[in-house]
């Protein structure tokens, strides 16, 4: 499979506002050293549970979130070698699905305008030719050309998370990053913007890149997860390895909150004692090791684990699978 | 957020619901009629543009001159309907130069950061330290006093304010999430500050353009009262004012009506700002 997307050792870290002139600078580690590859037509999810770092790792890939460390390559190509010129044409190969549509549509524009603006940044289509091409994003994605002319105020939420898709398929991208594109929806609409999303990579021959707190979701479209805990991932593998065999301790806890009947649970109930640690001051070892249900040994507070491989393609970085 | 018409269903419904705002409007809109159609209405237009007639000085208010004439002999009502469009002319340029100047820089500063947020919000702070009339009196008595440089004087201490509300407004539009979706096609950065951020950081400028144009009108006939701006014969409220201050005890009509007059107006603008602002803070709605 030809891989679309690398993502190398990312960090990514924020600055706090802190201290006396800021001598005692602080940082929030948002992302920390996590690699990440998307093939052609290939639905990789990125879980986690909130401030975990996989909405940055989804805005490093557009420059939205700068890497202090580590490299993103499109094509084998390195994103922060190129030149600007480079960099802002390879921007027509991707896009970006926000999670909260409402936020993520200007009020001030009008529909048409919205979805036209990564054309009218990058190619020279106007007028006529302009309106027949956004009515064409518009009907892939389930709307009218009527919709055109409005503003997104007299939208639902679905409708106005498919103006997004139609505005992220504009430029005929390779691969889409999904933030949340279904958390801020209600769940009827969710399937129908699911079931957009699934066709739209069918007929499109699109990679998604889904990142997601919601692990049914994730499993429903994602051929491959990576689950992530304090901006590491810590398993990674296929969703069946995933979902049938989870390795990481973490990973466990995640998939036996999932909300279903009790007798249909295939997992045990892990309570995870305690909160996330701050991001800003991390525990030693391995930063899971606060909450790790698991017996832990002496290394899980000292060394930060590495990958171990549980069998081909499912690794887990967990001491105790040594 | 509701649609367009609900949007403007809300202000009709609120307007006719707050008797004061509804008093407001009447106020202004009679203001803009007037400054409009002075030469219309006035009873003798003439004197308005400063004709004087000595043989009908100080006349008291009577039914050929409704509110008087002056020490020149100029029939008061015309002279203060004359005198609405120097106030609304003064007081709409001024406003015009405060946004055009104040909201760019507000809006660069918040979405630049740095070190030119840093530099445009020190600069302005500067401006600011200062009392904004005394600063006024002091750029006229530099530039020389007639209209013009009332108006420049008004607006070189005026302007910070815009480049504050636009700037809070950018540092909280630009985490929303469609500009990330800009940035993300690569859109450059002085196309988003223009098409995704002044739009929806206009609405604030514009509640504090209606409430400042009270606080102008009454500041730039402050500056004409002191001779510090319009110059006689110019028919100017505060020139007017200053011209019946000596008569002030015997002849009360040549101040008391351009006073009036003033007083009606800036109350008008400062009913509807307070009440534009009320619809727009969502807090406040009942």
């Amino acid at each position: 499979m030809k891989t679309l997307l690398e993502i190398k050792d990312a960090h990514t870290w924020f600055p706090l506002p802190s201290g006396f002139f800021g001598l005692s600078k602080q940082y929030v580690k948002a992302v920390r050293g996590v690699d990440l590859a998307l093939g052609a037509k290939e639905i990789v999810g990125l879980v986690g549970e909130s401030g975990c770092g996989k909405t940055t790792v989804g805005r490093s890939i557009f420059g939205l979130a700068p890497l202090r460390e580590g490299s993103i390559l499109f094509k084998d190509r390195d994103l922060s070698k190129m030149d600007k010129k480079e960099r802002f044409n390879v921007r027509r190969n991707m896009a970006l699905v926000f999670q909260d549509p409402h936020s993520s549509l200007s009020p001030r524009m009008m529909v048409k305008d919205i979805v036209a603006e990564p054309l009218v940044t990058h190619t020279p289509l106007r007028g006529k030719d302009l309106r027949k091409e956004l009515t064409r994003l518009l009907e892939l994605v389930g709307l009218r050309e009527e919709h055109l002319d409005r503003y997104p105020n007299e939208f639902s939420g679905g409708q106005r998370q498919r103006i997004g898709i139609a505005r992220a398929l504009a430029l005929n991208p390779e691969f889409l990053v999904l933030d949340e594109p279904t958390s801020a929806l209600d769940v009827s609409v969710q399937a129908q913007v699911l079931n957009l999303l699934l066709d739209l990579h069918e007929k499109l021959g699109l990679s998604y890149l889904f990142i997601s707190h919601d692990l049914v979701v994730v499993k429903y479209l994602a051929s491959r997860i990576l689950v992530m805990y304090c901006g590491k991932v810590v398993e990674e593998g296929k969703t069946e390895d995933i979902f049938s065999s989870p390795a990481h301790p973490y990973t466990k806890a995640l998939l036996s909150a999932i909300p279903l009947p009790e007798a249909e649970t295939p997992y045990a109930a892990v309570p995870l004692p305690g909160t996330v640690p701050s991001p800003v001051n991390l525990p030693s070892g391995c930063a899971f090791h606060t909450r790790c249900p698991a017996a832990k040994i002496d290394r899980c507070c000292s060394d930060e684990p590495g990958f171990i491989s549980v069998n081909e393609n499912h690794r887990a970085a967990c001491h105790l699978l040594a | 957020m509701g649609s367009r018409v609900s949007a403007f269903k809300r202000f009709l419904h609120f307007f006719l619901k707050n008797p004061l705002t509804l008093f407001g409007i009447v106020l202004v809109f009679l203001f803009l009629v007037i400054a409009l159609a002075a030469p219309v209405l006035a009873p003798y237009p003439d004197q308005g543009r400063g004709e004087s007639l000595m043989t009908a000085r100080l006349q008291a208010p009577s039914a050929e001159h409704l509110l008087g004439t002056d020490a020149l002999g100029r029939d008061i009502l015309s002279r203060i309907l004359f005198g609405s469009r120097v106030s609304l002319k003064a007081a709409l340029t001024v406003i015009l130069i405060v946004i055009a100047v104040g909201t760019p820089l507000g809006i660069i500063a918040g979405y630049v950061g740095g070190v030119v947020d840093d530099v445009i919000m020190r600069i302005s702070d500067l401006f600011l330290a200062f009392p904004s009339l005394l600063l006024a009196v002091a750029i006229v008595a530099a530039l020389g006093p007639n209209l013009t440089n009332a108006m420049i004087a008004l607006s070189v201490p005026w302007w910070p304010w815009y480049t504050r509300i636009t700037r809070s407004q950018t540092l909280s539009l630009k985490e929303r999430q469609f500009v990330d979706a800009a940035r993300s096609v690569g859109v450059p950065a002085p196309k988003i500050m223009f098409r995704h951020i002044l739009p929806n950081c206009i609405t604030p400028v514009i509640v504090q353009a209606t409430l400042d144009m009270g606080y102008i009108i009454l500041a730039l006939a402050g500056l004409s009262f002191l001779g510090l701006g319009s110059q006689p014969p110019t028919a100017d409220w505060g020139v007017m004012i200053s011209e019946g201050r000596s008569f002030i005890l015997t002849h009360w009509w040549i101040s008391t009506f351009p006073g009036v007059a003033i007083l009606f107006s800036v109350l008008g603008f400062n009913l509807v700002g307070d009440g534009i602002a009320e619809v727009m803070n969502p807090k406040r709605r009942r």
